[in-house]
């Protein structure tokens, strides 16, 4: 009990803003996307994204262990022209909470953008405005409780990744152990107090988190 | 003037419609579904028909053999939709002020004062959509739209999202705002004939996608040319012709199962024989002594149905059901009538319409 080692919840936390960052930048348009298309190609994209709720997160590490591992083509490339290594690093840790996430960021976006009547869209197009002007005067405002909603639910499900991350960053103390492999870490090392620790930790930091999005939520809509 | 030509073909739906427009109200009516909303989104750029072209004054907007598509932010079109989508999140002034982009500012604020002041909502500038009533709403949203100096407004059914007793004096303001302010071409959607004859210079109807009949107010409501036509503005008695003839009178004609025949005027270019006859219920007249003239015939009351303004009876002539409206200043009026009553109906000639098809 004497030292409790913080690294894995600051990475743990590093890890999922980091990923939900990326969630919003990548989801957002995805999920614009998504809405504005009705093609074949639509549906398929969006079967494909619905796969990381659906399959268990060991199995989706395993993908990404695959594609991004220092032997596949991607991996290789990453390495060579950005000197970036994915497996067994912290960036392995947000490409893991990135892909468990984003298909929350982008299943909430897009019904959050598909639930603004056309006509607003309309008027503002007949009013001379541009897609990327519409979007982000009357789409985003009209949407942002949704698109929050999806923002929250990604930010929750990247912080508590274990699966994913384990496979594709592993659990090297100090580099790329997060908090849920800290947890399971320490019980098997039999340190039950350790492990009641981090999880009063773990639970009362998600609570705080989810309290003050949902302040943030109600006052955005009294302002 | 506004000039269209339009195909297009949906699952169920096919949309045909040919029609020029001059600078003034024009009326679509035409029942659900017939492709009249349609139509105004075609008009704005908001869907892309399959053929046809539109042109507004010099300018094509759409043209299908040069592949011709303006968007709508390029179209000078005011559009007033039937909920009014008013912005939810901005308030009055910069609603109003969201079509003037890119112009200075002071230039942006000049304009919406001028219109603030047009539509009386001075005071209301900082208020949100949901704030007003349903009248305020829609001159908000049609100064949103006029503030950008359209060459075409659009109105779809301006009323129906309005509570039916301030309709006829929003009829009434709405028709002098556009009056005073606008001097092209508008078209008004909408289902009601009379709102349609109180606010419009001349008239279309549709019907399952397509313009069946166009032309001033007075002369669709007068003569509608087919069974369809008829219904739609409001022509309640309409029957089959079984026989009809020329005759120096006028036209001769045989409706039902009766032997004697209904003289009408002739219309001169018409096809001949017409295949309908129809008579607006207010055209038609009852009284209980026999009148001596070639037109009017003997029938049984149906039924009386009593209104507010009018009575209407239900009467039987040639194995048909007449409706006859029977208003405060029929000089009949002081003639009770009850079911099974004998009566007589009496069938204008000059108000009796002819029709085909």
């Amino acid at each position: 009990m004497a030292d409790i080692n913080l690294f894995p919840l600051f990475l743990s936390l590093r890890v999922s803003l980091t990923a939900t960052f990326l969630a919003i930048l990548i989801g957002l348009p995805i999920a614009y996307y998504l809405n504005r298309s009705n093609s074949r190609l639509s549906d398929f994209i969006d079967t494909v994204i619905t796969l990381p709720i659906v399959l268990p997160p060991t199995v989706l590490g395993y993908y990404l262990l695959v594609l991004l591992g220092r032997n596949s083509a991607v991996g290789r490339f990453l390495e060579d022209n950005f000197n970036l290594t994915i497996v067994f690093t912290p960036a392995g840790a947000v490409v893991a909470a990135l892909v468990v996430s984003i298909p929350f960021m982008i299943k909430s976006s897009k019904a959050a953008l598909g639930s603004i009547q056309p006509e607003y869209i309309h008027s503002a197009e007949i009013l001379g405005r541009s897609r990327l002007n519409i979007f982000f005067t009357i789409m985003m405002p009209l949407a942002w409780r949704g698109i929050l909603a999806g923002v929250t639910m990604s930010f929750a499900r990247a912080l508590g990744d274990f699966g994913a991350t384990l496979m594709v960053a592993g659990s090297i103390p100090n580099e790329t152990m997060t908090m849920p492999i800290a947890i399971y870490d320490s019980l098997l090392a039999g340190d039950r107090a350790m492990a009641n620790t981090l999880v009063l930790i773990m639970t009362s930091v998600s609570l705080v988190i989810l309290y003050l999005i949902n302040r943030l939520e109600k006052r955005v809509i009294q302002g | 003037m506004l000039d269209v030509t339009i195909q297009s073909s949906y699952s169920s739906f096919h949309l045909d419609i040919t029609f020029q427009a001059q600078p003034g109200i024009t009326g679509i009516l035409g029942p659900s579904g017939c492709g009249k909303t349609m139509t105004l989104q075609s008009l704005a750029g908001i869907i892309k028909p399959e053929n046809g072209k539109i042109s507004m004054d010099k300018q094509t907007w759409f043209d299908k053999s040069d592949r011709t598509f303006w968007k709508p932010q390029k179209r000078k079109v005011g559009y007033l939709f039937q909920n009014y989508a008013l912005f939810p999140h901005l308030t009055v002034e910069q609603n109003i002020a969201f079509g003037l982009k890119g112009l200075p500012k002071h230039e942006i604020e000049k304009k919406v004062k001028r219109w603030l002041g047009i539509i009386q909502l001075e005071g209301f500038k900082n208020r949100y959509p949901s704030k007003l009533s349903g009248g305020q709403q829609q001159r908000v949203a049609l100064a949103r739209s006029m503030i950008t100096e359209p060459q075409l407004l659009l109105l779809d059914e301006p009323f129906s999202a309005l509570d039916q007793h301030i309709r006829h004096s929003l009829e009434e303001d709405l028709k002098h705002l556009i009056d005073d302010t606008f001097r092209g071409v508008v078209l008004l959607v909408t289902h009601n004939i009379e709102e349609a004859y109180r606010m419009c210079d001349s008239i279309m109807l549709f019907n399952d996608g397509k313009v069946i009949q166009q032309g001033n107010r007075k002369q669709i409501l007068q003569y509608p040319r087919s069974k369809k036509a008829a219904e739609i503005v409001g022509c309640e008695n309409v029957v089959p012709i079984v026989g009809a003839r020329k005759k120096v009178e006028g036209t001769e004609i045989l409706i039902g199962k009766s032997s004697d025949t209904l003289i009408c005027e002739t219309i001169e270019g018409s096809d001949f024989p017409p295949t309908y006859l129809g008579i607006h219920n207010h055209h038609l007249s009852v009284s209980k002594e026999k009148i001596k003239d070639d037109n009017v015939k003997s029938a049984t009351v149906i039924k009386v149905i009593e209104g507010i303004t009018r009575r209407t009876i239900i009467a039987e002539y040639a194995g048909f059901h007449w409706r006859v409206d029977h208003n405060e200043q029929s000089r009949y009026d002081k003639e009770i009538y009850k079911e099974g009553d004998s009566c007589y109906l009496l069938f204008p000639e000059e108000k009796l319409i002819l029709m085909n098809g």
